[in-house]
Formats: structure tokens, sequence, C-alpha cells
């Protein structure tokens, strides 16, 4: 809640050019963003391009946040998928990386923290094997912050649609988790 | 409420119970009391739910993003105005209570134009006949 404000806060001084105000934004987002945006254009070179978008359009339209509305998070969440579905419909898909992307050092002892990295790699490598609509609705449903309603507006579907491809999508990463584990 | 169902319902809405609506959750909890593959399942959707959280939360920004980031407003210069006509109140308030002012007085003006009271009316055949025993009568 107190994050909250502070955002908002912030987002009203970015409105009136405050470029110290839009760097702590920045900082405290840059990693969500570059997630979500990792999550559905599934290469790190293309999310970080959507990234530094998102935070361009930040930059120049904050005057169009309305506190009122919905939380910061929630808004900057819209413009990260907007931004990643028109980048994606203006580029043909790239091929998916070999490598999963940047993780923060885990705390705990090595043998948890391997076999929490094995987990972390299978889940990055299933979301990662999905068609694009199906990784674009999964990551939008798992992100919390949007519900299929807003989802579904936000790809331009229907909620139905939404379903179908979140149904397919989750049937996909349990067989593709359920392998791997089979698998060692 | 079938497995099938309850398994359609979690990879339709997910594992979070806010998110099935009152009389899914009811008939859920009954469900869940009696099946124990019901709860397996329940279990698996949160997993991957909270894998996926985790994968979110812990995938960082390479430093060479956070460096272009910073850089974004000595490189990109802000195309919408940073001060209002008015302190306080948005530049499109200031230009929104111009219009409907302006739209106003121009709706009163036509308005006036078209109701504007000029007299009665006067029968010109009266006034000729008044006019000459008017006349008559100096005579």
């Amino acid at each position: 809640m107190g994050e909250r404000e502070d955002d908002d806060e912030l987002v009203a001084r970015v409105a009136q050019g405050d470029a110290d105000a839009f760097e702590v934004l920045a900082d405290r987002h840059a990693d969500r963003v570059f997630a979500l945006s990792r999550r559905i254009l599934g290469n790190d070179a293309d999310a970080e391009d959507a990234a530094q978008e998102v935070f361009v359009r930040l930059w120049t339209r904050a005057d169009r946040y309305r506190p009122g509305r919905a939380r910061f998070t929630t808004w900057l969440y819209r413009v990260t998928t907007n931004t990643c579905l028109n980048m994606r419909r203006g580029t043909v898909e790239a091929p998916m990386p070999d490598s999963p992307p940047e993780q923060a050092a885990p705390d705990g002892d090595p043998e948890t923290a391997a076999e929490a990295a094995l987990q972390r790699e299978r889940l990055t490598k299933a979301i990662d094997g999905l068609p694009a609509n199906q990784r674009t609705a999964v990551s939008l449903s798992l992100q919390r912050e949007f519900s299929n309603r807003e989802a579904a507006a936000a790809m331009t579907i229907s909620v139905k649609a939404l379903e179908a491809l979140l149904v397919r999508a989750r049937r996909s990463l349990r067989a593709a988790l359920a392998g791997a584990r089979d698998g060692g | 409420m079938t497995l099938q169902e309850f398994q359609t319902l979690l990879d339709t809405r997910g594992p979070d119970p806010a998110a099935w609506g009152v009389a899914q959750r009811l008939r859920t909890r009954r469900l869940l009391r009696r099946s124990a593959e019901a709860r397996r399942r329940l279990a698996a959707a949160r997993a991957l739910a909270h894998g996926f959280e985790t994968l979110q939360t812990e995938t960082v920004a390479p430093a060479r993003l956070r460096a272009r980031l910073r850089a974004i407003p000595a490189t990109h210069p802000r195309t919408v105005p940073d001060t209002a006509a008015i302190p306080g109140l948005p530049a499109r308030w200031w230009t929104a209570g111009a219009a409907l002012g302006l739209s106003c007085f121009l709706a009163g003006m036509a308005m006036g134009a078209v109701w504007l009271d000029d007299g009665p009316e006067v029968d010109l055949a009266t006034v000729v006949y008044a006019q000459v025993t008017s006349e008559e009568d100096w005579q």
C-alpha cells in the first residue's frame, strides 16, 4: 500500500518532468517489466527493446495515468503487454533462446538452490516452448495483475478464446513438467 | 462438480479461489472434501502458479537495459507540456472549460436570434384607418 502511494507520487512528478523520480520508478519496476516482456516475446533482446519502449512511454506519457482507476503496476503491465503484442505483430517470431534468462542468486543451501534452479529452468523451457498466443495468455493470467477479462482485452480476443488458450497452455505445461521430472 | 470440471476451472481461472465465483467455490469445496485427486490437482496448479511467480520475481533486468533506461530522460524529449494553463489544473481541463464556455456563448446567441421578442403584431389596415380617422378629426 505504501509502495502504491510512492508510485503514484513518483508518476505525478514524472508527469512534471522530474528525471530523478523517473529513475526511481525505472529501477523499481525494470525487473518485472523485463520479466513479463521476456515471457511474452520469448527472448532477451526483444524483451529489452520492449522494456525500453515501455519506460519511454512512461517518461513521455506519465500524465495519462489516473491514480484512482487502477494500481500503477496494473497500468504499467498493461502498457508492457500492449507494447509486446504490437512488437510481436510487427515481427516474425524469433527462435527460442538456448539459455534461460539471467536469474537473481538464490539464498539457502546449495542443494536446495540447485533443485530450485533446475525447476526454474524446466518451467522456463516449458513456457518458452508454448506457441506465442498460449505463452502470452498464460503469462498474463499468471501475472496476477490481470483478470481474464483484462487479459483478453489486452490481447484483443474474447474471454472464451483466452480461456481456450489457457486450457491448452496449462495442459502443455503440466505435460512438459511431468515429462521433465520423469526423464530426470 | 466432477474432476474434469474442476480441472477446467483450474485451467481457465487458475488456482486462486477469489477468481472462481461464489457458486463454484461452494461446489469446489464439496469436491475437495471428498476427493484426494482434486486436492492433488489443486496443489499442482498452485505449484505451477508459484513457480511462475518465482520466475517472474527472480528474473533480473540486465545491467545494459538499466543503463538504457537511465538515459531515457536525456535522449527522449517530452511531448506533453510540463505546465498547465492554470496552476494545479491539468491543461486539458482548461481547454475543455474554454471550449464549453464558447459553446454556451454561441448557443445563447443562436437562441436569442430565434426567440428575440420584437413586440406585438401590428395590423397595417388598423394603422391606416387610425391615421385617416385621425386626420379627419383635425379637419
